[in-house]
């Protein structure tokens, strides 16, 4: 047994009030009698005795699941890395789309604006182009 | 495993042997299986063992050891609440008393106290019966109680004396001392 795991005093200034029982034996500060005091004491022991009977076999077998453990949580920190940079890379393409969505839209803006000006410039090009072909005519 | 924060593996075998005690004594009195809580005991050793690098020292290993022992028997009442396991433990230990060779009288007294105590346990609200385990069959201190099972120190007097007296009229009925 350890010292961690040896029955403890009762310390008298921890509890100053001491409780006077009426069969006149002293009890422990938490009103433990000393028959029960005295029992738990052998179950404690027995309980030790019978831990240290699987002692070595629960010790290899935890090892055996420690290790289990650990390799899942190493399994699963990289699933969790994996996913993050999954993630991480999804939101870089959706911006980039957004980016080039916005591109297109600028092009197609130009392209669209440069359109309608040139039908709206159509007839003046024409009429420049007929004045032009008759002014060359007239030479 | 994670990494070791005693150093040398000697230390932390130390460490382990120290915590494997308790840890099944607080396992075995909560659950009252001898089987059971050998398996609890395991699982909790094996987390502790795998998660190593979250020790950080502020409590000792064995109280640290036996929060994560409190964890896994909390874990194992959200999977399958137990039936009472106290009338096999008491019928296990009055059989297993009787193929003892020496005293056999004082055996079968103390076994039938113990088979005695493990129904009284089991009837005992859940939060008075950990204090109770953690420190008249652990070994705990008031102070790590109440680190343990997260409530003040007043709580923890609170449940062990309520526990105490309970458990003095329970076995008195049943003939004690």
């Amino acid at each position: 047994m350890t010292d961690h795991l040896k029955p403890q005093e009762p310390q008298a200034s921890q509890d100053p009030i001491k409780i006077v029982p009426a069969d006149g034996l002293p009890k422990s500060d938490d009103g433990l009698p000393p028959w029960l005091e005295a029992q738990l004491k052998v179950t404690r022991a027995e309980t030790q005795d019978e831990a240290e009977v699987h002692r070595i076999a629960a010790m290899n077998q935890a090892i055996a699941m420690a290790q289990r453990l650990h390799r899942e949580r190493k399994q699963l920190e990289a699933k969790q890395l994996s996913a993050y940079i999954l993630s991480a890379l999804c939101i870089a393409a959706a911006l980039s789309l957004l980016v080039a969505l916005n591109q297109a839209q600028l092009v197609l803006g130009i392209f669209g604006g440069t359109s309608a000006l040139s039908v709206l410039c159509l007839p003046l090009i024409i009429r420049w182009h007929q004045q032009e072909l008759s002014h060359g005519g007239g030479r | 495993m994670s990494q070791n924060p005693f150093g040398s593996r000697q230390a932390l075998d130390k460490r382990f042997e120290e915590a494997y005690g308790a840890i099944y004594a607080y396992c075995r009195h909560m659950c009252g299986d001898p089987e059971l809580a050998l398996d609890l005991t395991q699982e909790a050793l094996a987390r502790a063992m795998a998660n190593l690098d979250r020790f950080r020292g502020d409590a000792s290993f064995t109280t640290w050891a036996i929060a994560i022992a409190v964890n896994v028997y909390k874990d194992y009442l959200k999977k399958k609440r137990p039936e009472l396991f106290a009338e096999q433990d008491a019928l296990n230990t009055i059989t297993d008393a009787l193929q003892k060779k020496d005293s056999l009288e004082q055996q079968v007294e103390g076994r039938a106290f113990q088979a005695d105590l493990a129904k009284e346990l089991a009837a005992m609200p859940p939060q008075q019966r950990q204090a109770f385990v953690l420190k008249h069959l652990v070994g705990l201190s008031y102070e790590e109680i109440a680190a343990v099972a997260g409530c003040p120190l007043g709580t923890v007097r609170s449940r062990l004396h309520n526990g105490i007296e309970t458990l003095k009229k329970k076995l008195g009925e049943r003939g004690w001392p």
